[in-house]
């Protein structure tokens, strides 16, 4: 692997088939690599799998803790292992934002269970995978989706920023004790607002003109990735 | 022995019995455990993540519930080729396109013999005999998704709660490849205070967890086998053992599975060669076994057994 060629490397996608998660599977899946991608609704993961060749949909919910263990049997079972995973599925919590006050339990519990304990569980049942990518040399990471939510703390963005501020934090932790054994790079990438469904519906009336497009943060990551 | 009850295999309160050299029997806690491990010593785990491989389907013939549990070297390459065929047996839940054509083999897939047919229940009784075949018709990953959404892991009858996928995946679970738990693997953890299966094997002296240590126990390393009783030795963790020999290591082998493959590989002139093979009751300890005089470390509270 030179250079952004990624040929060879087995990737998996939460939230593949819509904006970030989508320009990712389609970036890394041109760059080589064996992608496998996750998302809840059956037919939009069929339509990605139509549209990129090669690329393997799974149908699954990272906010259930019941569909973790199979989303991981599938990944494995299409890649043959693991070397990166990227959760990027996320959710908003209230749409329309509301104020922390107006938030109901039930919408922050959705927003931590999607955003934080769903990459958690989803990790923690692939680790075994990543360390045995480690032990063949291949460098594995972990690369949570975060956002400037996670480090300012906007109005009407509380489950979600807490969240986020959350995931970040866990993935600094985990970085840190996998980086001192050499386990795997974990990482937080805040890839800016983006022109996707998720910012759309947060903010509707944006500017879209002046947002980045998903496909240029995809590029970003794969460099990442393959750095 | 008394057998296991309970599908939790994480218990804070487990146990370890350790005897020592002289037969002196100790219990400590399990996270004790590297505090018996000694620098130089070897570690060999299974990294074996569990299959959901109890499928619940109908009977074609009686038209009565039966369960199917997958094993063999058969399922393994029928999952290669995406099908494995037989007749007889519908899978109830799985979808319309994973349903058996009843009979045949005629386009040449292979077949899958249950290695063991449910017996928990009359209906599962009157179906089970050596004519059942189990069928399966799908794309690989048809067949990993039918797994993965309908299975559910074998269930031991000494176990009062249903298992779930997550009881049976170990800390350091890695391919879906085994159809039983690797149960004793369930006494490695991830924390600093314990083995560290996220190193890379290789060069014992380059091993990057010696520095986590406590004690600064010395190169420690952890290599995977997998499989029941068919076995497959990697190179890497014959050469680590046949080091660790050399320098007065102990080699440390966690579980049955393990420590029948260790077993079986060094079964023809006590030096251990990698590749395949078949470990059986023919190379557990026998009569004609030398003994000699070793320590024992055993979890309490995985395995199939509780002390």
């Amino acid at each position: 692997m030179t250079g952004t060629d990624l040929s060879g490397l087995r990737v998996a996608i939460t939230g593949g088939t819509s904006g970030l998660g989508l320009a990712l599977v389609r970036e890394l899946r041109d760059r080589g690599a064996h992608v496998a991608f996750v998302a809840r609704n059956h037919d939009d993961v069929e339509r990605v799998a139509n549209e990129a060749p090669g690329a393997r949909g799974i149908v699954g919910d990272v906010s259930r803790k019941e569909d973790i263990h199979p989303i991981a049997i599938q990944v494995l079972g299409a890649l043959g292992g693991l070397d990166v995973l990227v959760n990027n599925a996320s959710s908003l919590g209230p749409v329309p934002l509301v104020p922390l006050a107006d938030t109901e339990c039930e919408d922050l519990e959705l927003a931590l269970a999607t955003n934080l304990l769903g990459p958690f569980r989803l990790t923690k049942a692939l680790l075994g995978s990543l360390a045995a990518s480690a032990r063949a040399g291949r460098h594995p990471q972990v690369i949570n989706i975060s956002s400037d939510a996670a480090i300012t703390a906007y109005p009407n963005w509380g489950a979600y920023s807490a969240s986020k501020a959350a995931l970040h934090h866990l993935s600094r932790i985990w970085h840190d004790g996998a980086r001192r054994r050499k386990a795997f790079e974990s990482l937080s990438i805040d890839p800016g607002d983006m022109d996707t469904p998720l910012h759309a519906l947060a903010v509707p009336d944006a500017d879209r003109s002046t947002l980045k497009r998903p496909e240029t943060a995809a590029r970003e990551i794969a460099a990442v990735i393959a750095a | 022995m008394i057998a296991a009850t309970a599908p939790d295999q994480r218990a804070t309160g487990a146990r370890l019995l350790v005897v020592d050299e002289d037969g002196r029997i100790s219990h400590h806690a399990r996270t004790a455990f590297l505090d018996f491990v000694r620098g130089g010593d070897l570690v060999i785990a299974n990294d074996a993540a569990t299959l959901p491989a109890s499928l619940f389907g109908i009977h074609d013939p009686t038209g009565r519930a039966i369960e199917v549990r997958l094993a063999g070297a058969r399922f393994a390459l029928a999952r290669r080729r995406g099908a494995f065929h037989g007749r007889g047996v519908r899978l109830r839940r799985f979808p319309d396109t994973y349903r058996a054509a009843s009979a045949s083999t005629a386009d040449g897939s292979r077949r899958l013999t249950p290695a063991r047919t449910a017996q928990r229940d009359r209906d599962a009784r009157a179906c089970a005999s050596a004519a059942d075949r189990t069928s399966l018709s799908s794309t690989v990953a048809g067949i990993w998704e039918g797994l993965a959404r309908h299975g559910r892991p074998i269930q031991y009858a000494y176990v009062r709660e249903p298992l779930a996928i997550w009881n049976t995946w170990t800390r350091i679970a890695g391919p879906p490849v085994a159809f039983e738990p690797p149960s004793a693997g369930f006494i490695l953890r991830l924390g600093c205070h314990s083995i560290n299966p996220l190193a890379r094997c290789g060069v014992r002296d380059r091993h990057p967890c010696r520095r986590d240590f406590v004690n600064r126990r010395r190169a420690t390393s952890t290599h995977c086998c997998r499989s029941m009783s068919r076995t497959k030795l990697q190179p890497a963790t014959a050469a680590l053992i046949e080091s660790t020999k050399r320098n007065d290591g102990r080699v440390i082998a966690i579980g049955t599975t393990v420590v029948r493959a260790v077993e079986h590989a060094a079964s023809f002139d006590g030096t251990v060669r990698s590749g395949r093979g078949i470990a059986t009751a023919a190379h557990r300890l026998q009569y004609a076994t030398s003994c000699r005089r070793c320590d024992s470390v055993r979890d309490s509270r995985a395995g199939h057994q509780s002390l």
